[in-house]
């Protein structure tokens, strides 16, 4: 299987123009300044093409993390390869071969630090990151986007098997997805109509945050924005950079929060499922140990007979449109009179509510 | 016996259920894609005058059958869907005829039967346009 990141982009933009025009592309908060192709351009370079910052307890991104799975599913040199950090300077790489295509790859991107990032403590600290692999290594920069992990990484690449192989690399991608999408999420949910590219790299996250809080006292008082009013949020709910209400006022983000009316920042962030990311290939079970686990589900009554087989079967690579014409599922699909998507979200919605009370 | 371990299950349940709702959608890119049908009319390539043969013609993929039949001064053109795949796949939906010297560019629509018409002129340009064309069908349309 090879990779060829031109035709993925391509493949990319038109994923988003065909199924996300009116979410991301047309957006009411955008659409009138920019049509839908740039838009999609300006996305991408938010998402998918922003280098990710690492702090002191991230010291590799998930980025990094896609990289190293994308390079173990080469075949020969690179199959037991490992992306690591370590003391010491990397070997010099051979410039032949796989590694070599890497290493160039990889040195066409900027290696200068981000403003804020924990690189050059982590650099001192734990070394830098390598790609090791049999019998040669490469230097591999501390900041990458998840766009970087994939055009750098070899071709051509295994196709993965259906079941454990696939789906451990879907929950990496997943993560890469969710953790790119999350600041464009932050601030399209701070429910005030700002367009999330001009403030990405103008708010830090504890910034957006912030603003999140006090923008929901502000809600919460269900008061107009008056400067004495944002005196009493910002007061109990502090934005870093911003000591006087004043300053947060007449601040470029305070005129632009201050025009744009209000808008239901809850449930935005319901249907854009604004969570937390997880460290996923840490959570990723087994095949083994999810098939105990499910059986556990079922004993707990939180899923029937016929969802645990559901379950189990969607592991291993069956397809839904498939299992949704298996006997004893279309009867569940029958008796409850649901689709199969209906099904998939009511069991997601379940496990979701039994984890939560799990928690508590 | 495992202990419970919730945390880790509804993260796993959300991948593998995530994963197949994205194999799906692939499947279905790769179907949108695949909805086009080319048409080559080798043996008439080196006729100077093409004629269309009567008995009709088939797509690479053999899932829908051309006919051209001269009516007067038209070309009459027939589009059929052939077995329940093809049926299903243009059914009701638009398609546009293009040639690969671009004299024909004409759009109509499929029946719920899988059948489609198109009244052309009857002109050497036209029948020798007919030698390579492809149907593409709407995009935008539901499949």
């Amino acid at each position: 299987m090879r990779i060829e990141p031109g035709a993925l982009y391509v493949r990319l933009i038109g994923l988003l123009a065909a199924g996300y025009a009116e979410s991301l592309l047309k957006h009411p908060w955008y659409a009138s300044r920019m049509d839908a192709e740039e838009a999609a351009g300006r996305y991408f370079d938010a998402t998918l093409g922003r280098k990710l910052l690492l702090t002191g307890r991230v010291p590799l991104s998930v980025a990094h993390r896609l990289f190293a799975a994308l390079c173990a599913r080469c075949a020969g040199a690179l199959e037991k390869s490992t992306l690591k950090r370590r003391v010491g300077a990397a070997r010099a790489a051979n410039d032949f071969g796989v590694l070599g295509t890497i290493r160039r790859c990889l040195s066409k991107l900027s290696r200068e630090p981000s403003p804020g990032s924990a690189s050059p403590t982590l650099l001192s600290r734990l070394g830098p990151i390598v790609l090791a692999a049999r019998d040669d290594e490469v230097s591999v920069p501390e900041e990458m986007a998840i766009w970087d992990a994939i055009a750098c990484s070899p071709s051509p690449i295994m196709a993965l098997p259906p079941g454990e192989p696939f789906n451990r690399f879907c929950s990496i991608v997943i993560d890469c997805i969710r953790t790119a999408n999350r600041p464009v999420l932050e601030l399209l949910s701070l429910g005030r109509p700002l367009c999330p590219f001009d403030w990405l790299d103008e708010l830090s996250i504890q910034q957006v945050r912030s603003l999140k809080s006090f923008l929901r006292h502000l809600k919460s008082q269900d008061v107009p924005d008056t400067l004495e009013n944002w005196r009493e949020a910002l007061k109990q709910n502090p934005v870093p950079g911003f000591k006087a209400v004043e300053a947060l006022w007449r601040s470029p983000i305070g005129t632009a929060l201050r025009n744009g009316g209000i808008y239901p920042s809850v449930a935005l962030e319901q249907a854009m499922e604004l969570v937390e990311p997880e460290n996923g290939i840490e959570l990723f079970l087994v095949q083994q140990e999810y098939q105990d686990q499910v059986r556990l589900l079922r004993a707990d009554e939180v899923i029937g007979a016929e969802e645990q087989y559901l379950l189990i079967e969607v592991y291993a690579g069956a397809a839904l449109e498939e299992l949704a014409e298996r006997a004893p599922i279309r009867a569940l699909l029958r008796g409850r009179n649901l689709t199969i998507d209906e099904l998939i979200e009511d069991i997601r919605e379940r496990v979701d509510h039994w984890q939560q009370g799990t928690a508590s | 016996m495992s202990t419970r371990n919730p945390r880790a299950l509804s993260y796993t349940i959300r991948v593998v259920l995530a994963a197949a709702e994205a194999r799906r959608e692939l499947r279905g890119l790769a179907w949108q894609r695949a909805a086009k049908f080319e048409f080559q009319l080798l043996a008439a390539a080196t006729s100077e005058l093409a004629q269309p043969p009567a008995e009709g013609w088939y797509d690479s993929q053999r899932q829908l059958k051309v006919t051209a039949r001269i009516q007067g001064e038209e070309l009459h053109l027939s589009v059929q869907a052939e077995g329940y795949e093809a049926l299903r796949r243009v059914a009701g939906r638009s398609g546009r005829l293009r040639s690969a010297d671009r004299i024909l560019d004409v759009t109509f629509k499929f029946d719920q039967a899988g059948n489609a018409f198109a009244a052309l002129k009857s002109a050497p340009d036209v029948h020798r346009a007919l030698i390579s064309f492809e149907i593409a069908l709407d995009d935008s349309e539901q499949s």
